[in-house]
């Protein structure tokens, strides 16, 4: 195991509404090692990009805070850290891809400028260096002609080229952490794949780690090495992209991976979903989760949220199915 | 570029005639002229000064004698004011307009944009809500009710500045914050508004993201952004504030063309009239043109071309 670049334990955040409070993450736990990629999946409204955003603390509070829990980076507990030394990590240790490249880009700001203002704040470079330095990394993410397009405005851009023009926005410090919130998203299928390619490399260039937050597992599958499937704000299982997806132990993971639409299925059959809604965060069950949804519930699932429970080398799952003498139930079907 | 302009030319030429024309008739068929009075002039008298001013010549005549003149920049004699022509009046009047006017404008720049950017950062907060007062105030307290008020206070009681007259630059004061009053309230709640809307765009959230600094964010990202619908609603208001308030020159004392505007209606002076129609349309024209171009100068994606949309 590489040692851990970020560390997250228990993270609690809320936010405070007129209605009470939300508990969108609750009590998230997971570790990233330098270099490694890991996906965050998880259906709308799970928490992933909450999580994401506290991390690098861009949660608007009020009404979000967290409440709970700490993020280690770098020796740091982000969770604690001023603004002004949380700027210095901003962009400059981690940096941090959104999901709509259309609305993500200042419209009245050159893609220059949008650029070298991270690396002259962060790196010091004066003016002509920094515009160097920009020049560099649109050529590094694919884009042409970048000495011309530096010079140009958001809506010259197409969608996949200004996702490209967010990670080179995201890499230009050169950061050790990538924080990419459904990077492909807004993108068509082919620019996508583009994309998910684009950021495989860089990664291995530049060893950065990467979080990838998606509800697409397809695009995991292309980037990352590790999972993490988050439900109702809590990682529900986590383990190397082979073991939860070939052999997921969670039933949740499991009504997800067969709700993936299948290229060799015939055409007239109807497309699967997980029946039944997330559950209110406003009030939370009081046992697991998923047990309204859960095909294979049980009255313990009802009444006492299940531990973290390791199901093979790497491979955790938060389910009372794993704990030995539960019933066997049968998870075929998947792939 | 040129295209743009050419284009815009003849729209505004267009325009122009358009609007001289329906003003032309339009207080023609107004009853009354310039030279009723309440004494009956002698018949003889009566037509002589017809004779003078072309007043007995057929309509569409008179029509024509008036915007060859025009062309040549001639707006005509004055029928009230004698030995005066419009130009003259213009000449004279405009310029103390447009003293009071820019110092108004730049009041309420100053102030509006200040007062919207501070409430939008600090929204329901005291701050935000100090600044919706005054411009709640500003929207509803009339400008003669204001100007009343400010005389009261800072020349009776006091004792400042004089009430009224016009000359020193201390006299600009009492009736810049009259005139600028509405225009603060309107900036204030429009910046407001954008900034507002603005602070939720994605792009904030990717300046933060690469770590600026707050005060950066705002002045480098969001401020710029947000300035489009104030700059739109300047042109009008710059040509309006520039030709003159009848009512704060009036309680003032100065004077300024927009109490030409006014009493030339009541006094069916014809040619002044038409002649004050004309320069504002011009310069309202002209000023929504520098709103289209400053346009350009703000936001990259709009580009001025002569093509239609």
């Amino acid at each position: 195991m590489p040692e851990h670049l970020l560390e997250v334990n228990n993270l609690k955040v809320s936010f405070f509404t007129h209605a009470g409070e939300v508990q969108a993450v609750r009590g998230t736990t997971f570790a990233i090692g330098t270099g490694e990629a890991v996906a965050l999946v998880g259906e709308s409204g799970c928490g992933k990009s909450v999580t994401a955003q506290s991390i690098m603390r861009l949660i608007p509070d009020p009404p979000g805070r967290i409440v709970g829990g700490e993020i280690l980076f770098g020796g740091q507990d982000l969770a604690k850290l001023p603004e002004r030394e949380m700027e210095k990590i901003r962009g400059n240790q981690i940096g941090m891809i959104f999901q709509d490249p259309m609305t993500s880009l200042n419209p009245t700001m050159t893609i220059g400028r949008q650029l070298t203002e991270g690396i002259v704040k962060h790196q010091g470079l004066p003016r002509r260096e920094a515009e160097k330095r920009a020049v560099e990394m649109l050529a590094l993410v694919g884009i042409p002609q970048p000495d011309r397009r530096v010079k140009q405005y958001p809506h010259e851009f197409s969608g996949g080229m200004r996702q490209r023009v967010m990670i080179a926005i995201a890499l230009a410090c050169e950061p050790r952490l990538l924080i990419a919130d459904e990077p492909t998203t807004a993108l068509d299928v082919t620019i996508q794949a583009q994309i998910i390619e684009l950021m495989k490399e860089l990664k291995d260039q530049t060893n950065t780690s990467i979080i990838l937050i998606t509800h697409d597992l397809g695009v995991v599958a292309g980037l990352c090495s590790r999972v993490l499937v988050m439900y109702a704000g809590q990682i529900v299982e986590s383990g190397t992209l082979d073991e939860v997806f070939y052999r997921p132990g969670h039933p949740y993971t499991y009504s997800l991976l067969r709700a993936v639409p299948r290229l060799d299925a015939k055409v007239k059959e109807r497309l699967v979903s997980i029946p039944g809604q997330p559950p209110d965060l406003l009030n939370p069950p009081k046992g697991c989760s998923f047990a309204p949804r859960c095909e294979f519930a049980m009255r313990i699932c009802q009444e006492r949220p299940p531990e973290e429970r390791a199901v093979n080398d790497g491979h955790f799952v938060k389910c009372w199915l794993t704990v030995p003498g539960a019933p066997q139930v049968s998870l075929k079907g998947v792939r | 570029m040129v295209r743009f302009f050419s284009r815009r030319l003849v729209t505004m030429l267009l325009a122009l005639l358009f609007i001289s024309t329906f003003t032309f008739f339009g207080m023609k068929v107004i009853p009354g002229g310039p030279f009723d009075s309440e004494k009956q002039l002698p018949p003889a008298i009566q037509k002589n000064i017809e004779e003078k001013y072309g007043l007995n010549d057929p309509l569409l005549k008179q029509y024509t004698d008036y915007l060859s003149g025009v062309i040549k920049g001639d707006l005509g004699p004055s029928f009230k004011y004698p030995n005066r022509s419009v130009n003259d009046i213009i000449k004279e009047s405009f310029p103390v307009s447009a003293v009071l006017g820019c110092v108004a404008i730049l009041l309420a720049l100053s102030v509006g944009l200040c007062l919207g950017v501070l409430s939008a950062l600090k929204q329901n907060q005291w701050q935000d809500y100090l600044a919706v007062i005054i411009a709640t105030l500003g929207f509803s307290v009339p400008s003669f009710v204001l100007a009343a008020l400010l005389q009261y206070v800072f020349a009776y009681k006091l004792g400042w500045v004089l009430p009224a007259m016009w000359g020193t630059w201390q006299q600009t004061i009492l009736p810049a914050v009259s005139l600028a009053a509405l225009p603060t309230a309107t900036i204030t709640r429009l910046m407001r508004s954008n900034m507002l809307e603005v602070l939720q765009e994605d792009y904030i959230r990717t300046a933060r993201a690469k770590g600026l600094k707050n005060r950066v964010i705002i002045y480098r990202h969001a401020i710029r952004n947000a300035l489009m619908p104030v700059v739109t609603y300047l042109g009008p208001m710059v040509a309006s504030i520039f030709t003159g308030s009848f009512v704060v020159e009036t309680i003032f004392a100065i004077p300024g063309l927009g109490r030409y505007f006014v009493n030339s209606v009541f006094n069916r002076d014809y040619t002044l009239i038409m002649g004050l129609t004309i320069f504002y349309s011009i310069f309202l024209m002209t000023m929504n043109l520098l709103v289209d171009l400053s346009y350009a100068v703000i936001d990259p994606r709009v580009k001025l071309t002569g093509k239609k949309e």
